[in-house]
């Protein structure tokens, strides 16, 4: 039941984020395009950690590389070739997250891999930073939104409403292929190991192997999502990949619930719309982003997707929520989020 | 293909052993757990390791299976060398085992436990009928997930938490999780341990039915002298991590070396 209701409001905000050029001024679109963006890289993100329990802090470092294969290609004039050069950035992040995983999986897991992850990402930085050839701290401005022709005929997306509309499929794609993974027998093996890695090596499951590919496909995905921001932004620089982009993911997760697939996207549209809400405040912006979130870590371990669920569960049976999904909040720690639902 | 339980291959060290433990070892620190232990455990035998809290049962089952490395010594799964095989690929070889303190998915619905073991094993022994982009899981997976947990009397729970269930119920699923691998050789640290009554009769008959109609090799531990002289063909009882005595029920009955230091003791605390 509340699954149905689930699938509605997905479909229904889809088809609201793709008329939202109709609706609202351009700046907005494009505050909602670069939310979706990061709700992208938010669900890859999280398909290591709600699924496979990992929890990486450098994947900031992913989604500036995938943002800059795009926007060296585009700058170079591979422009006919947008689509794959999507590809060519995911493959690219995939490769980088493999290599990386291969490292950093053997022995470490919940803060050792945290550091490291973040140390790997912050060597990237650097290596951003001091490398004119890519413009250094300066980064790469001026990234043309392409124009192509493709099969049918000319697909020109120049215009920022039409970048949002290209942009609202794609992000619809990689989402819909994140959740294809994470549904089916892949996902459920993850959740195992998640929850006990000796246990599902006891089945049979090479639990080394499982992590390592959750961890590259998160990185494919994640780099997607950058290829994409690139055209959005229409420049890169370094601090892409800082720390603060690593961890957006993370607040985004904690804020939506990492038990549910939706609920860091959720997590991004509303830390957007708390930030938009307050952007006036200077200074108070923080404070008050900092308010909101504590409290709903506390009040809703959950994150909003558990509230809701719970609160869809008590409307079904008529009675507040089962006790046993109270216990569930302990299992909110690091690692080991909470129970997985749609 | 059923064997009827007059099993000619339960006979002991003359029969085809599937496993076979040389001079294993293992040490926590300072801390000797194991002190060399020998055995070798025939095809469809079912074999009971005893012996005092402490003893290194439990450790003994870990080393088997992988879990730890052995500092010394070597175990031999159908006559191949596994000591450095880690414990998925043991697993895969048919090694199943459960936990002193069953281990199950918590999170999940006791179904769901059963479903991806039954998958994990179909993906390893490549007869997976699933289509590449199904995300439920086929039919016949759900069937067989069915079957199982009727003949473990957990079909009326399958779709209850496993967090919920009682302490009974979770050695049970356990137990299914683990079979659902068909393993050949099934380990089981403490079967009925902390059962009540009644489910020890249950797992008892289980355990019996596994091993007449199944052809399963059983390894266990178990403090319950009654369980084990209903069950075991042949007994090992260790004590501080060394090998007191291994052979029939009748000869650890008679022994007084075993006498001493183990059924004396136990028949005290009674
Ligand atoms: N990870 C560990 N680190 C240090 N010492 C350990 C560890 N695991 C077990 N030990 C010690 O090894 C010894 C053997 O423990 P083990 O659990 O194998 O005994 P057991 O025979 O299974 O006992 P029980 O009947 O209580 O289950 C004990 O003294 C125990 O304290
Ligand atoms: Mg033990």
């Amino acid at each position: 039941m509340s699954r149905y209701i689930t699938y509605c409001l997905v479909a229904l905000s889809g088809v609201l984020l793709l008329l939202l050029p109709l609706l609202v001024n351009p700046g907005l679109v494009h505050l909602a395009g670069v939310t979706l963006v990061m709700g992208v890289f938010a669900v890859a993100w999280n398909l290591l950690f709600g699924y496979a329990g990992l929890a990486s802090f450098g994947s900031g470092g992913l989604f500036s590389l995938g943002a800059y294969v795009m926007a060296i290609s585009l700058r170079a004039g591979y422009e006919q070739s947008f689509l794959l050069l999507i590809v060519l950035a995911m493959v690219t992040g995939g490769i980088v997250a493999f290599l990386v995983g291969a490292v950093a999986l053997r022995r470490s897991s919940g803060i050792y891999l945290a550091i490291l992850t973040l140390a790997m990402a912050e060597v990237l930085r650097q290596i951003l930073m001091r490398w004119h050839w890519i413009g250094a701290e300066d980064g790469l401005p001026n990234i043309v939104r392409p124009h192509f022709s493709y099969g049918l005929g000319l697909i020109d997306l120049s215009s920022g409403a039409r970048y949002h509309v290209f942009l609202c499929l794609a992000c619809g794609l990689l989402i819909a292929a994140i959740w294809w993974i994470a549904h089916g027998r892949f996902g459920r093996t993850l959740r195992a190991i998640r929850l006990d890695p000796e246990r599902a090596a006891f089945m049979g499951v090479n639990t080394y192997g499982y992590k390592l590919a959750a961890f590259t496909l998160s990185g494919v995905f994640v780099a997607g999502a950058g290829a994409l921001y690139a055209p959005l932004a229409q420049i890169v620089t370094p601090d892409l990949g800082n720390m603060l982009r690593s961890t957006q993911p993370i607040l985004f997760t904690l804020l939506g619930g990492a038990s549910s697939f939706w609920g860091p996207l959720i997590g991004g549209f509303l830390f957007s719309a708390i930030e938009y809400g307050t952007r006036t405040l200077v200074g108070l912006q923080e404070i008050i982003t900092g308010v909101i979130l504590l409290a709903v870590v506390l009040i809703f371990p959950t994150g909003i997707s558990g509230a809701f669920r719970k609160l869809f569960a008590s409307l079904e049976q008529g009675e507040p929520a089962p006790a046993r999904k109270v216990e569930v909040s302990d299992a909110g720690r690091l690692g080991k989020p909470l129970t997985q639902r749609v | 293909m059923p064997v009827a339980s007059a099993n000619p291959l339960r006979s002991g060290s003359d029969a085809m052993s599937i496993i076979k433990l040389t001079n294993l070892e293992k040490s926590y620190g300072a801390l000797k757990v194991l002190r060399g232990i020998d055995a070798e455990i025939g095809e469809g035998e079912t074999f009971a390791i005893i012996g005092p809290n402490g003893a290194g049962k439990t450790t003994l089952f870990k080393v088997m299976t992988g879990e730890v490395p052995s500092n010394g010594g070597r175990v031999e799964f159908d006559g191949k060398d596994v000591t450095h095989d880690p414990a998925y690929r043991r697993a895969r070889a048919g090694m199943g085992r459960t936990f002193q303190v069953a281990r199950v998915f918590l999170e999940l619905t006791v179904i769901e436990n059963v479903i991806i073991a039954i998958e994990a094993r179909r993906k390893n022994t490549g007869d997976s009928d699933d289509a590449w982009y199904a995300v439920v899981s086929s039919r016949s997976v759900v069937d067989e997930a069915r079957q199982l947990l009727a003949n473990l009397d957990l079909e009326l729970k399958r779709n209850t938490e496993a967090s919920i269930l009682s302490h009974g119920d979770k050695k049970r699923l356990e137990l299914a999780i683990t079979l659902a691998g068909r393993p050949r050789i099934l380990m089981l640290d403490e079967p009925t341990a902390g059962m009540s009554p009644s489910d020890r009769i249950g797992v008892v008959d289980l355990i019996r039915r596994l091993r007449d109609e199944s052809r399963l090799t059983i390894v266990m531990t178990e403090h319950d002298m009654s369980v084990i002289f209903g069950l075991a063909d042949r007994i090992m009882v260790m004590n501080q991590g060394a090998r007191l005595a291994i052979g029939s029920i009748d000869e650890i009955r008679s022994s007084q070396v075993v006498r001493d230091v183990y059924l004396g003791k136990e028949s005290q605390h009674d």
